[in-house]
């Protein structure tokens, strides 16, 4: 730079005050002032008003952190908020009464404007009639390579994923498949009952808010849905409401490492 | 999970810090504060790895007070001063005191952009360039938002007709 030395402009001047020049850039600003006295003059008060600003700012971020901040008080809080509408969800879930054929085409009576991702609804609704209905390959990655499947589908979606217990509602893993989807990746998690009934779980990526769980009533197939922490999630099957509301249940609890919740 | 709430509790006095000198009052900033580390826990898992987590921090708050806080426009940092500081109970500290509580309401008057330029580089000591991340502007935004804040500091600061703001030597 001694050189090549370049004429002071405005930058310099907010780096000087910022006190963000290099030693050699500092003396050519400060020889600089030596001609301008004015700007040297303004440049001092921009000073004395950064320190100024500094000091009257400083005892905020000294001050002891109020409890209510504290990491485990907000995730006490965000915990015991989920229970919370969880148990009024029955009473608060809407119901989006329709054919198949009605909700399946992609945003209609599906809820997603307001909040949330209400698109995923319709791709896991489709991608349960293409796969469920599949006798012979129903899965890509079968449920005795369920570690494999995990770590696979994580890679692909983006973020985590961990496959739900769900045999405690009669059923077993059967295995899971990748998806395009039009906002990416997609997995899905197939499960079979003991009557063969097949339950799917359908994730991917997006970048809405987390959303409480939603219902959609619809024959053949119902399914609840939700966004949490990134993920948008749809659990479809030919099953009723409480089975379905059982299974979300675990998938969430799933997802969060947790033992069905207490 | 002990080390995810250790990093971001190093953060929080910061982000108390900049979310008082963006709202200018005590209730306000900590309930910002409150939505931006909820936010931040809620989406940990979509933090870009390697990345600064001050930066996103500071991101993920200052975009909550443009789309929720700036619009109810709740400022009172004349009437909050005293709380924001140690009590000054000697007089020879009046005039300093003084001098701090003109310049928080100073910078509650600048506009909101060139508010958080200056707080985030002058206060919080951002590059120029983490400060741009958090903005979502580019570099010579910052560097103009940042002149100009300076420039209505001072005058809002040195004008003659406001004796409460004046001047200390």
């Amino acid at each position: 730079m001694t050189n090549n030395p370049h004429p002071i402009g405005e930058d310099d001047l907010q780096a000087f005050i910022d006190g963000r020049l290099s030693d050699e850039r500092q003396r050519e600003v400060e020889a600089y002032f030596g001609d301008h006295p004015e700007q040297a003059g303004q440049v001092g008060r921009d000073v004395e008003i950064r320190n100024a600003m500094r000091a009257a700012l400083q005892g905020k971020a000294q001050e002891a952190i109020p409890q209510k901040l504290r990491v485990a008080a907000l995730e006490r809080r965000m915990r015991s908020r989920r229970p919370a509408w969880r148990s009024i969800a029955a009473g608060v879930v809407l119901f989006v009464a329709g054919t198949a054929a009605g909700w399946l085409v992609r945003g209609i009576g599906v809820p997603d404007a307001a909040n949330g991702d209400g698109a995923v609804v319709s791709e896991a609704a489709n991608a349960h009639l293409v796969f469920a209905a599949d006798r012979n390959r129903p899965v890509e990655i079968r449920a005795d390579e369920a570690e494999r499947l995990s770590r696979w589908l994580s890679k692909r979606v983006g973020l985590p994923v961990r496959i739900a217990d769900l045999t405690p509602l009669g059923y077993q893993l059967l295995g899971g498949r990748l998806l395009a989807s039009e906002d990416g990746p997609a997995g899905q998690l197939m499960y079979e009952d003991a009557q063969k009934k097949r339950l799917s779980v359908y994730m991917r990526a997006t970048r809405s808010d987390s959303t409480a769980f939603r219902f959609v009533d619809a024959d053949p197939v119902s399914a609840f849905y939700w966004v949490d922490d990134g993920l948008s999630y749809a659990v479809s099957a030919e099953a009723g409401r409480d089975v379905l509301f059982e299974a979300a249940n675990a998938v969430f609890d799933a997802a969060h490492g947790q033992a069905p919740d207490g | 999970m002990s080390g995810k709430a250790d990093l971001i509790e190093a953060e929080i006095p910061a982000l108390r810090r900049y979310a008082y000198g963006l709202t200018g009052n005590a209730p306000d900033s900590d309930d910002l504060v409150q939505d931006t580390l909820e936010r931040a826990l809620s989406r940990w898992s979509q933090r870009k790895p390697g990345g600064s987590l001050k930066a996103w921090l500071f991101t993920i708050q200052h975009n909550l007070f443009v789309n929720n806080y700036r619009r109810q426009k709740r400022r009172g940092v004349h009437t909050d001063i005293d709380g924001a500081n140690e009590p000054h109970s000697q007089a020879a500290d009046q005039e300093a005191h003084m001098e701090l509580a003109g310049v928080l309401r100073a910078v509650g008057q600048l506009e909101d952009d060139r508010r958080g330029a200056i707080l985030l580089v002058a206060v919080e000591d951002l590059t120029y360039q983490e400060a741009a991340t958090v903005l979502g502007v580019p570099i010579g935004t910052v560097m103009s938002r940042l002149s100009r804040a300076r420039r209505d500091l001072r005058e809002l600061l040195d004008r003659k007709s406001a004796p409460a703001l004046r001047r200390v030597k």
